[in-house]
C-alpha cells in the first residue's frame, strides 16, 4: 500500500457519515462531561433510543420518517428522565455506572425475544430510511472531490449529518456562553456554590443530560439511516468509549473538540487499520482478526500517553488551562 | 421599647451520625441587624449546626425558621432563595470559570438563566451586561478588578475567600453565614475581610459567623454564642463568653479537683538525650501558595511525651501530617535519631519505627479488631505474635473486643484499637492527632491514663491535643504553637499554669496587646 492510497484511506474515513454520527454523540457527551461533570457512559442507549424510535416509528406504526424521529427523540428524553431522576443527584463516579448498566440492560432487553415482534430482537428492524432519502434533491449521479467520492445518497446523507455537527457544536456554543451555561458550568466545578446562592442544581443537571441526550438520539437516527438497519449489537458501550476517545483527544470542553477530535480518531483507526495490513504482507501471522485487536491495543496506547501528557486533548499544552 | 423580631430562630434541632450526636440545640436565636459569631472547640458541631440550618444537611429532629416562615424542610437552593445565603470553611468558587462570571453567578434572578431563555441571546444580552457593570462594582469594593478575566482557580486562599464574599453579596442576602471566612487567610488579607463583613453589616446585612479567632470574634460581634459537644453551653456578648468557666472548661479541659489523685505518673526532669525525632522550622501546608506551618520547631527527645497544644488553625494536627509525609513539607528539616527523614511516605517511616494515629476514621470499620491489629502488623507478619503480647498487656480492654468489628465500637475502645495497631511494630516514636477528641470525660481519662503507660515502655509520644490540662499532666514538655508558629515552650507543669495559654485560645489578650508570637517567637528548644 503507498503513501497516496493510505492518504485517501484516513481522508474518506474523516468525512465518512460514521465519523460524524460519532462527533454528533460527542457533542452531546460534551455538555455532560465537558461542562456538567455528568460522566455519562451511556451515550449509546440514547443513540439507541434515536435509532429504534426512528424504526419502531415507522415500521410499526407507519409513522413518517420525521414522525418516526420525534418519537425516538421522546424515547431518548423518557430515558434521561429514567435515568437522571433517580441518579443525577450521585456523585459523577456512581453515575457513570448507573449510565452503563441502564444502557446496557436496555440494549439486553431490546435484543431479547420477548422484545422481538417490536424490536426485531437479535435481527433488529430495516428499511426504514426511505422516508429520508425521499428528500433528497442532489439528481443522481457520481460526486467527486480529490480521492472522496460519493453518489447522490451518501452525499445527502453526508451533508445533512456534518450539518447537523456543525448546528449542534454552535447550539451547545450558544448555550454554554448564556447565562444558564455559566450555572452549568460551576456545577462541573462545585456543585455546593451554585446551591448556596439558590441556583436548583439537580434541574440544571436533569436539563443538560436531556440536551445532551437528544443530541446522542439524532447521532443515533442519522447511524441508523445510514445502515437502513438498527441492531442490538450496534450500540454497545464501545460506541459511548469512541465517542468518548474522539473527545479526549480534541479536548473536554472545549467547542469544536468533538468534530475535530473524531475526525482524527476516525483517521486515526483507518489509518493503522491500513498500516496493520499492508504490514500483514509482511508477517504471515497477523491475520484479519488479530489486525482488528491490535490496532485497539495501539489506540489504548495512545490515548493513555494523550491524558498523560495532553490531559486537555492534542492541542492544549499540559497545564495550560488546569483548574485547581 | 418594640424587641426586635429575630430573623433565625431554631429549636429542637438535632442532627445525628449514627449513635453519634453532632447537634442538640434547644434553642437558638439570632437577631436581626447583628453579627452574631458562633464559637467552640474543634468537633463542637458549629459546621453541621451551619449545614443543618442552611439546608445542606437533613436534621434528625427539630424546626426553625427564617424571617417569620419555617424553613425546617426546604432543600437549599430554596433557603439561599429566601435570602439566606452562606459560604464555606473550604471555598466553594467555581475554579474554572473567571473571577468575574464565579461574581456574575451570585446574582439571582438573572434572566439568562432559564434555560429556554439561554437559547436566544437577545431575551438577556442586556441585563448580563447591566450584571456584568454591577459585578465589577463589587469587585471593585473587594480590590480584584484587575483579576476579573483570570481564571479563579489561580486566587489564593484569601483572594477566595473575599471572592466567595463577594458572590455571596451579589445575591443580596438578608441573612450571610459565614464558615470560618479567616481560615488559612494570610494574616495581611484579614484586617480587610474583616472590614468587609463590618461594612456588610453596616448595609443591613445580618452576619452570622464561625470563628476561632476570639480576638476577631471580639472585635466584631454584637453576640457570642459558644458550643461544645453539640450543645450551646452560653451566649452573650463576647466578654461574658469568654470568661465563662463552661466555655473555658470547653476549650482547656476541667481543671482537676483538689480530692481527686495526682497524675498517674509524675512530671519527669527534662532529659538532655538527644532527640529521637527533631523538627526544625518547618514550613509545610496543603493547597499551592497557602502555608499551614510557617516555621515551627520541635523536639522529641526517647521515652518523652510532649504536647502540641494551640487554637484551632494554628497548625497542629498540619505538624504531624507533615513529619508523616502527608502535608507537603516546602523549608525546614525532620530527622530521627539525625538522619534526615523530611518528606519521606508515611509506610517508609513506619518501617523505620514510627507510629501515627490520625484523628479521623483510625480504625478499619468493616474489619474486626484483630483484623485491625494485623493490619499493624503489615511490614512484618512474623512479629504479630510478639506485637499482640504487648499491645494486649498494655491495654488489658483488648482482651474482649478482639472479634467485634471495628465499627461497632464505641469513640473510646476505637482509639484504643487505633492506639494498639500503631504500637504492633513496637515503634520507638508515636505520633498522635487528638486522642481524646469526641470521648466522654471518663473515656478520656483511660486514653491518657493508656498514653502515660505507653511512655512507661521506653516510647516517645507526639500528641496534638485539644484539651491541653489534662494532657498538660502528662506531657514532659509542651509547645504552643499559634497561626503556624511556636509561642511557647516549658515543662508541662509550667505551661499549666501559664495564663498566657489560656488567653491565646480565648483570646483575652494582655494590656499591652501586642500579639505573642511577636516575642516568644523562637523560643523553642
Amino acid at each position: 500500500m503507498d503513501l497516496l492510497n493510505l492518504l485517501s484511506l484516513t481522508l474518506r474515513a474523516a468525512v465518512s457519515p460514521e465519523a460524524a454520527v460519532l462527533a454528533l454523540a460527542a457533542v452531546g457527551l460534551n455538555l455532560h462531561y465537558g461542562h456538567t461533570g455528568l460522566l455519562n457512559f451511556g451515550q449509546a442507549g440514547f443513540m439507541m433510543m434515536g435509532a429504534y424510535g426512528l424504526a419502531i416509528g415507522v415500521l410499526l406504526l407507519g409513522l413518517s420518517f420525521a414522525g418516526g424521529v420525534v418519537l425516538g427523540l421522546m424515547f431518548a428524553v423518557l430515558l434521561a428522565l429514567l435515568l437522571g431522576v433517580p441518579t443525577v443527584r450521585l456523585r459523577a463516579d456512581y453515575f457513570a455506572i448507573v449510565s452503563l448498566a441502564v444502557t446496557e440492560s436496555l440494549r439486553l432487553l431490546f435484543r431479547s425475544s420477548w422484545m422481538q415482534p417490536i424490536t426485531g430482537g437479535v435481527q433488529g428492524l430495516q428499511r426504514f430510511g426511505d422516508g429520508f432519502f425521499a428528500w433528497n434533491p442532489i439528481p443522481a449521479g457520481t460526486y467527486e472531490l480529490g480521492p472522496l467520492h460519493w453518489n447522490e445518497a451518501q452525499l445527502f446523507l453526508c451533508i445533512i449529518a456534518w450539518s447537523l455537527v456543525v448546528a449542534a457544536t454552535l447550539f451547545v456554543r450558544i448555550l454554554i456562553a448564556s447565562p444558564w451555561g455559566r450555572v452549568i458550568r460551576a456545577i462541573r466545578d462545585n456543585e455546593l456554590g451554585p446551591t448556596s446562592l439558590g441556583k436548583p442544581v439537580l434541574l440544571y443537571k436533569m436539563q443538560s443530560l436531556v440536551i445532551g441526550g437528544l443530541i446522542g438520539a439524532v447521532a443515533g437516527v442519522l447511524l441508523a439511516v445510514n445502515q437502513q438497519d438498527v441492531n442490538p449489537e450496534t450500540y454497545m458501550p464501545t460506541l459511548t468509549f469512541f465517542a468518548y476517545s474522539g473527545l479526549v483527544l480534541g479536548g473536554v470542553g472545549r467547542t469544536w473538540a468533538p468534530l475535530i477530535g473524531v475526525a482524527i480518531f476516525w483517521m486515526v483507526i483507518a489509518a493503522t487499520d491500513g498500516i496493520l495490513a499492508a504490514a500483514g504482507g509482511f508477517f504471515p501471522w497477523i491475520g484479519a482478526q488479530q489486525i482488528g485487536a491490535a490496532r485497539f491495543i495501539l489506540f489504548g496506547i495512545g490515548l493513555m500517553l494523550l491524558v498523560i501528557y495532553r490531559p486537555d486533548g492534542l492541542f492544549v499544552k499540559k497545564g495550560l488551562q488546569r483548574g485547581a | 421599647m418594640a424587641r426586635e423580631p429575630n430573623l433565625l430562630e431554631a429549636s429542637g434541632v438535632v442532627r445525628q451520625f449514627g449513635a453519634f450526636t453532632a447537634v442538640n440545640v434547644d434553642r437558638f436565636d439570632m437577631v436581626r441587624g447583628s453579627i452574631t459569631s458562633l464559637i467552640g472547640p474543634n468537633g463542637a458541631g458549629k459546621s453541621t449546626f451551619f449545614n443543618v440550618l442552611s439546608g445542606f444537611m437533613p436534621a434528625t429532629a427539630g424546626t426553625w425558621s427564617f424571617d417569620g416562615a419555617e424553613i425546617s424542610h426546604l432543600p437549599a437552593d430554596r433557603i439561599a432563595k429566601r435570602g439566606l445565603v452562606r459560604t464555606f470553611q473550604h471555598t466553594a468558587i467555581a475554579p474554572r470559570l473567571t473571577v468575574l462570571e464565579n461574581v456574575m453567578l451570585g446574582a439571582k434572578d438573572t434572566p439568562g438563566e432559564s434555560f429556554r431563555a439561554a437559547v436566544w441571546p437577545p431575551a438577556w444580552k442586556r441585563a448580563e451586561r447591566r450584571l456584568a457593570e454591577q459585578a465589577m462594582s463589587v469587585l471593585d469594593r473587594f480590590k480584584l478588578t484587575h483579576l476579573h478575566d483570570t481564571q479563579a482557580s489561580v486566587l489564593s486562599g484569601g483572594q477566595r475567600k473575599l471572592l466567595e464574599l463577594a458572590r455571596a453579596l451579589m445575591a443580596e442576602p438578608q441573612l450571610l453565614m459565614l464558615d470560618e471566612p479567616m481560615a488559612g487567610v494570610n494574616p495581611s488579607l484579614r484586617d480587610s475581610l474583616l472590614e468587609h463583613i463590618v461594612d456588610v453589616n453596616k448595609r443591613g446585612t445580618s452576619v452570622l459567623i464561625i470563628e476561632h479567632d476570639m480576638e476577631l470574634v471580639q472585635r466584631i460581634s454584637d453576640h457570642v454564642v459558644c458550643m461544645a459537644e453539640g450543645r450551646i453551653i452560653a451566649e452573650g456578648s463576647a466578654a461574658q463568653v469568654s470568661s465563662n468557666p463552661a466555655v473555658v472548661e470547653a476549650y482547656l479541659g476541667a481543671r482537676r479537683s483538689e480530692a481527686q489523685e495526682a497524675p498517674p505518673t509524675g512530671q519527669r526532669s527534662v532529659t538532655r538525650a538527644d532527640p529521637v525525632l527533631a523538627v526544625d522550622d518547618m514550613v509545610a501546608g496543603y493547597l499551592p501558595g497557602v502555608d499551614v506551618l510557617r516555621g515551627c520547631s520541635v523536639e522529641l527527645r526517647p521515652a518523652e511525651i510532649i504536647g502540641v497544644f494551640g487554637p484551632n488553625g494554628a497548625g497542629k494536627s498540619t505538624l504531624l501530617k507533615a513529619i508523616f509525609g502527608i502535608a507537603q513539607t516546602r523549608r525546614g528539616s525532620v530527622r530521627h535519631n539525625g538522619d534526615a527523614i523530611t518528606g519521606i511516605k508515611g509506610h517508609a517511616l513506619v518501617a523505620r519505627g514510627i507510629g501515627y494515629v490520625p484523628q479521623l476514621e483510625n480504625v478499619f470499620a468493616p474489619l474486626t479488631v484483630l483484623e485491625n491489629l494485623q493490619m499493624g502488623a503489615f511490614l512484618s507478619p512474623e512479629r504479630w505474635e510478639d506485637g499482640l503480647n504487648y499491645v494486649t498487656e498494655l491495654f488489658p480492654p483488648l482482651d474482649r473486643l478482639g472479634s467485634k468489628r471495628a465499627g461497632d465500637l464505641s469513640g473510646g475502645e476505637r482509639q484504643i484499637v487505633a492506639l494498639a495497631r500503631a504500637l504492633m511494630l513496637r515503634p520507638a516514636v508515636l505520633l498522635l492527632d487528638e486522642p481524646s477528641a469526641g470521648l466522654s470525660p471518663l473515656m478520656q481519662e483511660q486514653v491518657f491514663d493508656f498514653i502515660a503507660a505507653i511512655r512507661v515502655q521506653g516510647v516517645a509520644v507526639l500528641i496534638v491535643e485539644q484539651n491541653a490540662r489534662r494532657c498538660l499532666e502528662i506531657c514532659d514538655r509542651g509547645y504552643v504553637l499559634d497561626q503556624g508558629l511556636n509561642a511557647y515552650t516549658g515543662t508541662g507543669e509550667e505551661l499549666l499554669h501559664d495564663e498566657r495559654v489560656e488567653h491565646l485560645y480565648l483570646g483575652v489578650r494582655n494590656a499591652s496587646s501586642s500579639p505573642p508570637r511577636a516575642e516568644n517567637c523562637t523560643s523553642s528548644g
